[in-house]
């Protein structure tokens, strides 16, 4: 491949420059600052494009660093020959790889080409553009190389055949990757954390390895302690057993005790019956016979208690005296005074409803002076107000019809003179056309003549016949209209003139003096006065036919009538107070008559109940001379006394035999209470059981709850015990694939370095070439190893040849591209560019580096750049 | 007379082989209740005893759940007689204060070291702890030659049991008027001939703990004419849930979806539901340079089964040939692995296969 030309459009500091290149060896010579290294850039950036697009440093920013500084087209084109074939590239850079721009076509055709892609430089060289920075561009100061799988790939041959040398770098670091991600010695690495996980699970998995025994001891603990917690049960049931004996005999004896208490209650009871006997010395009597003689005490005293309460005071006496009449004569009964209390009610009512709707004193007058003066009326006042009315409407249409009258009249007259006109005109016509035909019979001919004749006469005779039409309409007939209105007018003023003169008479009847204007408002305050006598009228005949229904004469009478009887003097106004007073006055009567009565009742009674009590007790030894009360109080009381201690003396013998037959008498009389242990006691060993049964119950809880948590633990234990053979089993798999993974990376490397160390051997040879045409001597202290890095021997060892000079160190690195590069390149030889490689050398190496440049320049295109002449 | 024969039922295990704590929790539920439905098919059945020929529990610590539930399905069905004879997994801790605690119910009946005899309708039911083996052990058994003669032991049977942990001798047992011999201790359903008269037989476990114990599980059902005195077995499959284990054969296979396509076609002929555990065993071998992601062929069958995962047993192959001229780097690498006389072929596959992912730059499986 050689490059044939090429033009900068604007590079950095290049612009508007072509430049033509020869094969072999082409060399510029310019000045520091030219541009030159730009130059160099710009080849490498026709060919690979920029580089370090994301890169801050000016250095490493291609696009930065070369942008044009006079600004324009950034980027320019390039002629080269590769493959036989001529090709133009052009490119053109914008502000980001995205705005860049490539094309390629064919130098001969002009066509665009496809032959290569943007990627030109690594499809022409087979690098990228860091391997070709390293091969075949030889930088200032840049001699020494360091290979790239690239240049291995290239040197090997192989980059066009299955790329895998180029993917033995990433494929190692893949592998070491690995290899470290499992790593036991790394702390990230798998086995490493394997190896701590199994060693906490070993320990965990030890220390629960008694946990199953624990747990069997814990069960045979708790079967223990339920056997135990049984013996209690045990012990409790028949301590309770004997608890319930020892209740049954306490109850005995306590049975015991209610008997004695019960014979001794009844003596007691014996003793006091005999006593109480001794209050009678005549004998018990009868329960029954002292109840009536106290009844009958209670009677006598009641009777007693009457006699006061109706003895009759003086007043009172005194009062019946004065009630003669009410005792010698019938009463009146309660029905009586019901009947003329309603009857009074009813007089009452009727009398005050009369005095509402009858007729005030005034409203009397009035009715007496309307009466009067409308007594003469012929005609009702309203009727005569509907005349009147009648008159003053047909006033007032007299006068429209008047004016209508006058309308007619004037519309015919009208109608008249337009005729007359009409009747003129048509006659004037006729004359004239009459007077033409005249004249054209003399001027023209007889039938001029006639025709204004019958023209004429006709005209006139149209004429003579309005005019007699109009006459007949008229003057002979007037309108039917017309005539119709003036006779209604007629009429109506003959209707007024007569209906002035009633009213006129009414009104001066009624004392009124008749005008026009007036006489409605007069005629109004007639009616109205008509109306009120009316109404006054109705008023009256109504209140008296109330009067004469309700019969209010007759009903007084009655009430006065029956009071005159039983001595009271009637007031027609305090009628209802009078009969009041009748009543009570009757009432009163009544109650001193039956307090006398009941006073002589009582005072039998009395005399007859004491006579009787003191001969009864009399009969049972008792003075009947004493306060009968009071004697028969103590009889009654010690009575009592006897039969209250005789029912209870029965009661305890009762009570008594029924214990006898309800209980063995002889097995409570044999209880010995000393012998029956205490319920208490033996509650309290009870309650000791209870207690020591809980304690178990509590123990039986607790050994449960370990045991539970002795099997959650044994559960995990046994989870761990799997965990730890899985791990285990994890662990040596990791580990397996760990040592296979670390013997392929060896095995790679291995076959890597095997691989490469075939093809050194030219790069060697080539090297020794390059190196002896420059220096003169053997090469033989040179060694290339299989990374075709360059070592040195000196004093017995290899060494890098960073150890050299630099001049020396430039010459042999610079031999070593160029070996690199012949091996690499072995058909189609790459152009080299050089930019200033040999600024290192003393001048005798200098000299020397010339005829490298001319034995290079033999196979390659040499694009060589130097700012030295003596470089050149 | 319908009686049941079962053993093995491990209730309580521990579970953690092959699932998470939860996950476990959860079957040992599933267990119990199945040994409750059994109890409940027994009833419903009119079955007059179970035979529980040995390792009721799996280990001495025996959870108070799984002790009441088993208290309660005896206790609350008198009308079945159920025979217990304790295996070696079994412990007192279920039997411990039972009798004291006045709890134990009338219709259990349990044996001891020496030979006990129950009689259950026309049928004789004996059993004794397995312990020894001597010849005096089995002259304890004397059964009735006239009567059904059921002998309930647990052990593992053998013509020569000596150096057999658990050992049954069967020539012990010949001969001795035995119709039934109910074993327990082999999860595994078997029977066999044991002398002219009686047979042998293992009922198996009632439901599958792991992959070893694969296939159908459940009791044998017993029905005996007491005129004729035939014993007619039948297996009753019963487990709540099928463990299955399946082989693909995924040998050619270059991707993953290859795998999944081969083995959805194995798991499509294996009687499994949506309620079965299943094991997909992947085998055959495989170019080294194939695409394989276990973990995405798991995850494609996870949600069709209750459980499922996956074992690959498939191995690596390199053709060698296909290499030997190959200048690049991955045939220098092969070359190289396989010069390399201290590896195993195992190895070399496998490193052969982690190189050239590396080189595609995929990660290694």
């Amino acid at each position: 491949m050689r490059i044939i030309s090429c033009r900068i459009e604007n590079f950095g500091k290049l612009h508007d420059l072509d430049l033509s290149f020869s094969d072999g060896l082409n060399v510029f010579c310019r000045e520091n600052g030219w541009g030159k290294s730009t130059l160099a850039a710009f080849i490498k950036a026709m060919l690979y494009g920029l580089d370090g697009n994301k890169k801050r440093d000016l250095d490493e920013n291609e696009r930065k660093r070369f942008s044009p500084w006079q600004g324009g087209v950034f980027g320019g084109k390039m002629e080269f020959e590769a493959g036989q074939k001529r090709y133009t590239v052009t490119r053109t850079f914008g502000d980001s790889p995205a705005k860049d721009t490539f094309e390629l076509r064919n130098a001969e055709t002009n066509l665009l080409s496809q032959d290569y892609s943007e990627r030109l430089g690594e499809e022409l060289f087979k690098l990228n553009s860091a391997s070709f920075y390293r091969s075949i561009f030889i930088g200032q100061s840049d001699c020494p190389t360091v290979s790239t799988d690239d240049i291995h790939a290239k040197i090997g041959d192989l980059a066009d055949n299955t790329g895998d040398m180029n993917s033995f770098e990433s494929a190692d670091e893949r592998l070491r990757k690995q290899i470290n991600a499992l790593s036991p010695r790394l702390k990230s690495g798998s086995l490493f954390k394997l190896s701590e996980e199994i060693s906490d699970l070993r320990r965990r998995v030890a220390e629960g390895k008694n946990l199953r025994r624990d747990i069997s001891e814990c069960e045979n603990k708790i079967a223990e302690t339920e056997q135990q917690k049984l013996s209690r049960k045990a012990e409790r049931s028949d301590l309770e057993a004997q608890q319930t004996q020892a209740i049954k005999m306490q109850e005995l004896l306590f049975l015991r005790g209610e008997w004695d208490r019960l014979k001794e209650y009844r003596e007691n009871s014996k003793k006091a019956l005999d006593e109480a006997a001794e209050k009678f010395p005549s004998g018990i009597p009868d329960e029954e016979t002292v109840k009536d003689s106290i009844h009958t005490a209670v009677e006598m005293k009641s009777a007693e208690s009457l006699m006061q309460s109706y003895r009759l005071s003086a007043y009172e006496e005194e009062r019946l005296a004065g009630m003669s009449v009410l005792s010698d004569s019938e009463k009146p009964s309660p029905e009586d005074f019901d009947f003329y209390f309603r009857l009074e009610k009813e007089y009452r009512a009727a009398h005050s409803q009369y005095e509402k709707i009858r007729l005030t004193e005034s409203e009397t007058d009035r009715l007496w002076q309307l009466s009067e003066a409308f007594s003469q009326d012929k005609t009702s006042p309203s009727e005569l107000a509907a005349i009147w009315n009648n008159r003053v409407s047909t006033k007032n249409s007299l006068f429209s019809k008047r004016a209508a009258c006058d309308a007619i009249e004037s519309s015919a007259k009208k109608a008249r003179n337009a005729a007359k006109k009409r009747v003129v005109v048509l006659c004037a016509t006729g004359c004239v056309l009459i007077s033409l035909g005249i004249t054209f019979f003399f001027i023209y001919s007889a039938a001029w003549f006639l025709s204004a004749v019958i023209l004429g006469g006709l005209f006139m005779s149209v004429g003579i016949f309005s005019a007699v039409l109009i006459m007949e309409n008229f003057v002979r007939k007037p309108p039917e209209e017309l005539h119709q209105l003036r006779r209604e007018i007629i009429n109506d003023e003959k209707f007024i003139e007569e209906t002035d003169s009633v009213i006129e008479n009414y009104l001066s009847a009624h004392g009124m003096l008749f005008t026009e204007s007036e006489a409605d408002q007069m005629l109004s305050e007639i009616c109205r006065e008509k109306r009120d006598l009316e109404e006054l009228s109705q008023k009256n005949e109504a209140a008296e036919k109330f009067r004469i229904e309700n019969n209010l004469h007759v009903l007084g009478e009655s009430i006065m009538a029956f009071l005159k009887k039983y001595g009271t003097e009637p007031d027609a106004e305090r009628l209802s107070d009078q009969l009041h007073e009748l009543k009570e006055a009757v009432a009163e009567h009544e109650l001193l008559t039956e307090k006398v009565r009941q006073f002589e009742s009582a005072q039998q009674i009395y005399h007859s109940d004491r006579a009787a009590i003191r001969q009864f007790l009399a009969a049972y030894g008792f003075d009947g001379n004493e306060d009968v009360n009071e004697a028969l109080e103590v009889l009654r009381s010690d009575l009592a006394e006897y039969d209250r201690l005789a029912s209870l003396h029965s009661a305890a013998d009762s009570e008594l035999e029924a214990f006898k037959q309800s209980h063995d008498i002889d097995t409570l009389a044999s209880l010995d209470a000393e012998s029956i242990p205490s319920p208490e006691t033996l509650g309290e060993a009870i309650r000791r059981c209870s207690d020591s049964l809980e304690t178990l119950n509590g123990s039986i809880q607790s050994l449960k709850q370990t045991r539970d948590e002795l099997y959650r633990q044994l559960a995990l234990w046994e989870s761990d015990s799997s965990a730890l053979r899985e791990k285990t089993e994890e662990q040596a798999a990791e580990k397996c694939k760990y040592d296979r993974l670390t013997l392929t990376r060896v095995l790679l490397r291995t076959a890597k370095e095997a691989m490469v160390a075939r093809y050194v051997e030219p790069v060697y040879s080539a090297f020794r070439r390059y190196h002896e045409t420059v220096t003169g001597l053997s090469s033989d202290r040179y060694r290339i190893d299989a990374d075709v890095n360059l070592t040195v021997e000196e004093l017995g060892q290899q060494r890098d040849i960073k150890t050299l000079s630099a001049g020396y160190r430039d010459l042999a690195g610079l031999c070593l591209r160029l070996g690199l590069a012949d091996a690499m390149y072995r058909d189609e030889k790459p152009m080299l560019i050089m930019d200033d490689p040999f600024t290192n050398l003393d001048d005798e190496k200098a000299s020397a580096s010339k005829k490298l440049l001319h034995a290079v320049s033999q196979n390659h295109q040499v694009i060589y750049f130097t700012c030295s002449k003596t470089r050149q | 007379m319908k009686i049941i024969h079962c053993a093995d039922i491990h209730l309580d295990s521990a579970m953690t082989s092959h699932s998470d704590p939860e996950s476990a929790r959860k079957r040992r539920g599933e267990m119990l209740r199945t040994f409750e439905r059994m109890v409940s098919y027994a009833a419903r059945e009119g079955v007059s005893a179970i035979l529980i020929a040995g390792d009721l529990f799996d280990a001495p610590n025996t959870r108070e759940l799984t002790r009441n539930t088993v208290l309660h399905c005896i206790a609350s069905n008198p009308a079945i007689a159920f025979f217990y004879l304790k295996g070696n997994h079994d412990d007192n801790n279920f039997l411990n204060g039972l009798d004291e605690l006045g709890k134990k119910p009338c219709n259990l009946m349990l044996f001891g070291r020496n030979w006990g005899c129950y009689e259950c309708g026309g049928v004789a039911i004996y059993g004794a702890e397995l312990h020894g083996g001597d010849t005096a052990f089995y002259d304890g058994l004397q059964p009735d030659a006239e009567k059904i003669n059921i002998v309930m032991l647990h052990g593992q049977i053998s013509e020569n049991p000596a150096g057999v942990e658990h050992g049954i001798d069967l020539k012990q047992l010949r001969g001795r008027n035995i119709d039934y011999l109910a074993l327990g201790h082999i999860h595994v359903p078997g029977s066999g001939r044991l002398d002219d008269r009686g047979t042998y037989c293992y009922p198996g476990c009632l439901e599958g703990r792991g992959f070893d114990e694969c296939g159908e599980r459940g009791f044998m059902l017993l029905d005996i004419d007491e005129e004729s005195r035939m014993i007619t077995r039948t297996f009753v499959p019963f487990a709540g849930r099928k463990i299955v284990s399946v082989s693909a054969d995924i040998t050619g296979c270059m991707t993953t979806q290859e795998m999944i396509i081969t083995a959805a076609e194995a798991l499509s002929d294996a009687e499994c539901d949506a309620s079965s555990i299943v094991r997909l065993v992947l085998t055959g071998e495989l170019d080294a340079e194939c695409e394989k992601d276990i973990a995405y062929l798991t995850a494609a069958f996870a949600e069709k089964y209750d459980y499922f995962e996956t074992a690959d047993e498939t191995r690596l192959t390199v053709d060698m040939d296909d290499y030997l001229l190959d200048q690049s780097l991955k045939g220098e690498f092969i070359r190289t692995v396989f010069g390399d006389g201290t590896l195993s072929d195992e190895d070399k596959a496998v490193i052969v296969r982690y190189g050239l992912r590396a080189l595609a730059g995929e990660e290694a499986d």
